[in-house]
């Protein structure tokens, strides 16, 4: 407080004082506006930003994975009808029962002939990475592990873009492929292991129309023989009489997913996945996940733990890496469980822009201090320099003709010229009566040189007189006079007095209040005391003392 | 004031000025993006993309470099769309910014388009690749093609079936030394077996052209087809050609490891990088399957002549665009030819090594699996006592001759079916014969 106020009341020199006041204006409006972006959430814009974006690219994905699912569903549909007719029509153009397949090469044949052009139209006309049609049958029934031998086909495209019309025959006969230019693929297989197909047990056993709520979508696994994972969408394969003849459906690839789905968006390393997920883990190599259109993404690994953040923002934190992200759970097919859909960024990349958007704050703070602080020193000089430079003009007395073009600072110097000219119009007065008064001083003192002169001579006059008439006074009456004083009574003193300062006899009754016969008899006995006869002999004597008084004082 | 005037300009400049005192164009915090097209792995697992994962993950993470493998295709089916995307066709994906190569593609696209790698890489560093593989990637005086591994032809077999056919008819490994004992073995499978090829051949006139050369003689014309006035040429043809019609020897459709998974052949001549395709299991039509049990022999000389041995494989180009994406091509080009990675990768992939280092290594290197090691020593032996051979990188050369194999797989079982009718073997050879002189 104390240092306040020897601030408040320090000696600061204007253009100082102007200074810290307009910076202090600019710190409240500064703060104002702080507290403005602040409650407006401007403060909070990278993770408030980062959010929108990520629910909007969640409900793109979100939505497409929907659209594709259901497409998907719609084509397995057609397919399980059109294999089931296809099948049906052979069985009945041979004249045979579905069992019959088994340990038939030839109608196993025959039925993969009838089937394979539709089906490899299906997986083009669908955007599937592969196409399959497994019967619950198989060539060869006396081997070991037939039951999981399952004659079929399975189609797949190329590797090599979307685009590509080259199919592989990934299960199924060689020769039928060929004729339909199928190539093998390389780790070819006859028949279906249904041992490695997934959830193959219970596919077959929830088999039943209708095939609108029969569709399934399998856990990701690994195709056997190969490193690429995919799910399978499945539509059982239902005769009219109820029978269920095996399963057909659509391959999505995890490499075939990341070239089909990759989003549009600005996040250049956004991820989305679609995983399983429960208690707030997502177990992200459980399912299939893309990237950006025309992008490379890390895929996250292992499972995710998921964080609230709040704002909408989840932490999912693994073992190797952390994303940031939202997830919603999604539902692809009738009976299958919540699927969660999760659209993730990079942990990095967040901290990235985190610091960015702070480093921006701080570049803008430090960039509107040092711009405030210039325009403060800039203005404050541009302000006071016509002030200062009237202070000087006031100082140097050099005011006379120069404007400033400021109403006040011009008005001042008008008031101060006309007061200059009041104070001249004053002086000169002052000189005059000065000049009056010297010459009347001056007079005054010959006259007072000339009286002093005059009463100096008068006191010569008066010692000369007086030392006459000493010189006529009988020096021993003269002693007895003084001796006389003396022996005066208090009154008689006073009466004394009375006669030496010029009173009269009425004067002294009046002043002494005394009566004309005390008079009288006061006189008797000071004429008796100091020996003379008369009051014109006494005034003498007195005025003779009062000489020798002075002339002893001199 | 003005000192604060001073420290604010100077912390503005700090701030503004501090991104032109790097030297490299690279950022971990905006990493740029090389798109892929490779030939290592098409269908099946690739061993090319965990090692680009690996470099995403590490190098390129710490540079800000990232690989991106739009496509894994065939060399056969690389030239064609590599060259419709430079051409910027309709429909065309857009030109990777590295990619797998011939340097006969790259004349065709033309040589300003892509890296020399020799500003890649000094003198030094190139000292440490087989002089013969850096050669062959030039074009003009760029280094447009950077050998990052290299193959050579071998003779793949269902070691499983070979044992018993072996057992029974006493035809060893060592009969196929040759190609005469090698269609002599061929002869006798097709009636052990009952009417099988014996082998399937990935590239029948690279062999028939192998097996002529080993007889003397230029074999190219000026158009980089065959010399068809050859008479080692025809001569070497017809050596083929017969147990071709007779069914003993096929084409490989697409490749020897197809008919070898399905039992359709016994063996396959094909390239030492094929082994990543053979399936382990061989199935055959009445689904009884077998494990392939897969043995790898060097490819049959000519009887009595040096062997030859065929040098084959592309290399690495990058697409020029960038400053940036030039060096980061480099880094990831250097990261992936050290000596152990690159060994590492060959030995996954059936290549050779091209790095002096990693060849050395080679003999001490513990293989996955028996196939592998048979693989090696069979390389091992052709680069010892073969003579090396740079095949052609010629585009129009696989076109014509992609042409006949095609025309030849249709003719082919009518051939057998009109042998089998007791057709003269020397006029169905003439046949092809003719068939070659007539492609294209």
């Amino acid at each position: 407080m104390r240092v306040f106020s020897n601030l408040q009341y320090s000696r600061r020199s204007l253009r100082r004082k102007l200074f810290g006041s307009m910076l202090l204006l600019t710190a409240i409006l500064m703060c104002f506006l702080a507290s403005g972006l602040f409650l407006s959430g401007r403060f909070s814009s990278t993770k408030k930003e980062t959010a929108q974006t990520l629910a909007l690219q969640m409900e793109v994905f979100e939505r497409d994975m929907a659209s594709y699912w259901e497409k998907t569903a719609v084509l397995g549909i057609h397919l399980s009808q059109e294999m089931t007719r296809l099948l049906e029509g052979y069985l009945t153009e041979q004249n045979i029962l579905f069992e019959q397949l088994t340990d038939s090469a030839v109608h196993i044949a025959g039925v993969q002939e009838a089937v394979i052009g539709p089906l490899c139209q299906s997986l083009r006309q669908s955007d599937c990475s592969g196409a399959f049609v497994l019967f619950d049958a198989t060539v060869n029934s006396r081997i070991e592990h037939a039951g999981q031998s399952r004659s079929g086909l399975y189609v797949q495209k190329s590797g090599n873009g979307i685009a590509d019309d080259d199919l592989f025959l990934y299960r199924g006969l060689v020769d039928t492929g060929r004729r339909y230019g199928v190539t093998p693929h390389w780790k070819w297989r006859l028949e279906f292991q249904s041992d490695l197909f997934p959830n193959y047990g219970e596919l077959f056993s929830r088999a039943s129309l209708p095939l609108e709520s029969s569709y399934r979508i399998t856990d990701l696994f690994t195709l056997p023989g190969t490193s690429e994972q995919a799910v399978l969408m499945t539509v059982p394969l239902i005769g009219q009489d109820g029978a269920v003849y095996g399963l057909c459906g659509f391959e999505v690839s995890q490499r075939y997913f990341k070239l089909f789905h990759g989003q549009p968006t600005n996040l250049p390393h956004m991820v989305c996945l679609l995983t399983a997920g429960d208690n707030g883990t997502l177990h992200a190599e459980e399912g299939l996940s893309c990237g950006i259109s025309n992008g490379y993404y890390f895929a996250p690994k292992g499972n995710l733990t998921a964080t609230d953040l709040g704002g909408g923002l989840t932490l999912f934190s693994g073992e190797d890496s952390s994303y940031i992200g939202v997830s919603r759970e999604v539902f692809l097919s009738y009976r299958d469980p919540a699927i969660t859909a999760a659209v993730l960024i990079p942990k990095e990349d967040y901290d990235r822009a985190l610091i960015k958007s702070g480093m921006q704050t701080v570049l803008l703070v430090l960039l509107l201090i040092f711009v405030t602080i210039v325009c403060c020193f800039y203005f404050s000089r541009r302000f006071i320099s016509p002030i200062l430079k009237s202070l000087a003009n006031i100082k140097s007395e050099n005011r006379n003709g120069e404007l400033f073009y400021i109403a006040e600072i011009d008005d001042l110097f008008a008031f101060l010229a006309e007061q200059d000219r009041e104070h001249e119009r004053t002086l000169a007065l002052l000189t005059q009566e000065k000049q009056d008064a010297q010459s009347e001083k001056e007079r005054l003192q010959d006259a007072f040189d000339r009286a002093l002169e005059k009463y100096e001579s008068t006191q010569a006059e008066i010692s000369r007189l007086a030392y006459d008439r000493k010189q006529e006074v009988d020096p021993a009456d003269y002693r007895q006079f003084l001796h006389g004083i003396e022996t005066l009574t208090p009154t008689e003193h006073r009466i004394f007095a009375y006669y030496l300062s010029g009173k009269s006899v009425k004067e002294i009754l009046s002043v002494a209040a005394i009566k004309e016969s005390t008079l009288r008899y006061h006189n008797k006995n000071i004429y008796s005391k100091l020996g003379v006869n008369s009051l014109k002999q006494l005034l003498r004597y007195a005025a003779l003392m009062r000489q020798d008084d002075q002339g002893n004082g001199f | 004031m003005k000192r604060l005037l001073v420290w604010m300009l100077m912390l503005l400049c700090a701030t503004g000025l501090g991104g032109c005192q790097s030297k490299t164009t690279l950022s971990p915090a905006a990493p740029v993006t090389l798109t892929m097209w490779h030939v290592y792995g098409e269908q099946a697992d690739s061993p090319m993309n965990r090692l680009i994962a690996q470099f995403n993950e590490t190098v390129g993470k710490e540079k800000g470099i990232i690989i991106d493998v739009t496509v894994v295709t065939n060399s056969v089916e690389l030239s064609p769309q590599l060259l419709d995307a430079h051409a910027n066709k309709p429909g065309a994906p857009a030109m990777p910014d590295l990619f797998s190569s011939f340097p006969g593609i790259i004349k065709q696209m033309g040589v300003e388009h892509v890296l020399d790698w020799q500003d890649c890489f000094s003198e030094e560093e190139l000292s440490h690749f087989v002089k013969e593989f850096t050669a062959e990637g030039m074009v003009e005086d760029h280094l447009a093609v950077f050998p990052v591994s290299k193959s050579s032809y071998a003779l793949f077999m269902n070691g499983s079936q070979f044992d018993r056919f072996s057992a029974e008819t006493g035809v060893s490994c060592s009969d196929l030394a040759d190609w005469d004992g090698f269609f002599d073995a061929a002869a006798r499978y097709y009636e052990w077996s009952g009417g099988k090829s014996f082998c399937a051949l990935d590239y029948l006139l690279h062999n028939m052209e192998l097996d002529a050369m080993a007889q003397g003689g230029s074999l190219y014309a000026a158009d980089g087809w065959y010399d068809l006035e050859n008479p080692f040429l025809r001569e070497a043809w017809m050596q083929f050609a017969r147990p071709f019609v007779q069914g003993h020897i096929s084409l490989s459709d697409p490749y020897a490891s197809t008919q070898l998974t399905t039992g359709e052949a016994l063996t396959g001549i094909g390239s030492t990088a094929g082994i990543l395709y053979f399936n382990d299991i061989v199935t055959y039509p009445d689904n009884t399957s077998e494990p392939t049990n897969l043995r790898v022999l060097p490819l049959p000389k000519t009887t009595g002549k040096t062997g030859i041995m065929p040098v084959t494989g592309v290399g690495l180009s990058a697409y020029r665009t960038t400053d940036q994406k030039a060096e980061a091509a480099s880094v990831f080009l250097h990261w992936f030819t050290e000596n152990q990675r690159n060994l590492e990768f060959v030995v996954e992939t059936g290549y050779m090594p091209v790095n002096n280092g990693a060849f050395d290594a080679i003999n001490s290197y513990p293989f996955p699996n028996e196939s592998y090691r048979e693989l090696y020593e069979s390389i091992k032996t052709m680069r010892e006592t073969y003579t090396p051979f740079v095949q052609t990188a010629d585009n129009n050369f696989y076109r014509r001759a992609n042409a006949l194999y095609e025309e030849l797989r249709q003719m082919q079982p009518s051939l057998h079916q009109r042998a089998q009718q007791g057709e003269s073997i020397d006029l169905l050879a003439e046949e092809t014969w003719d068939l070659f002189c007539s492609v294209q």
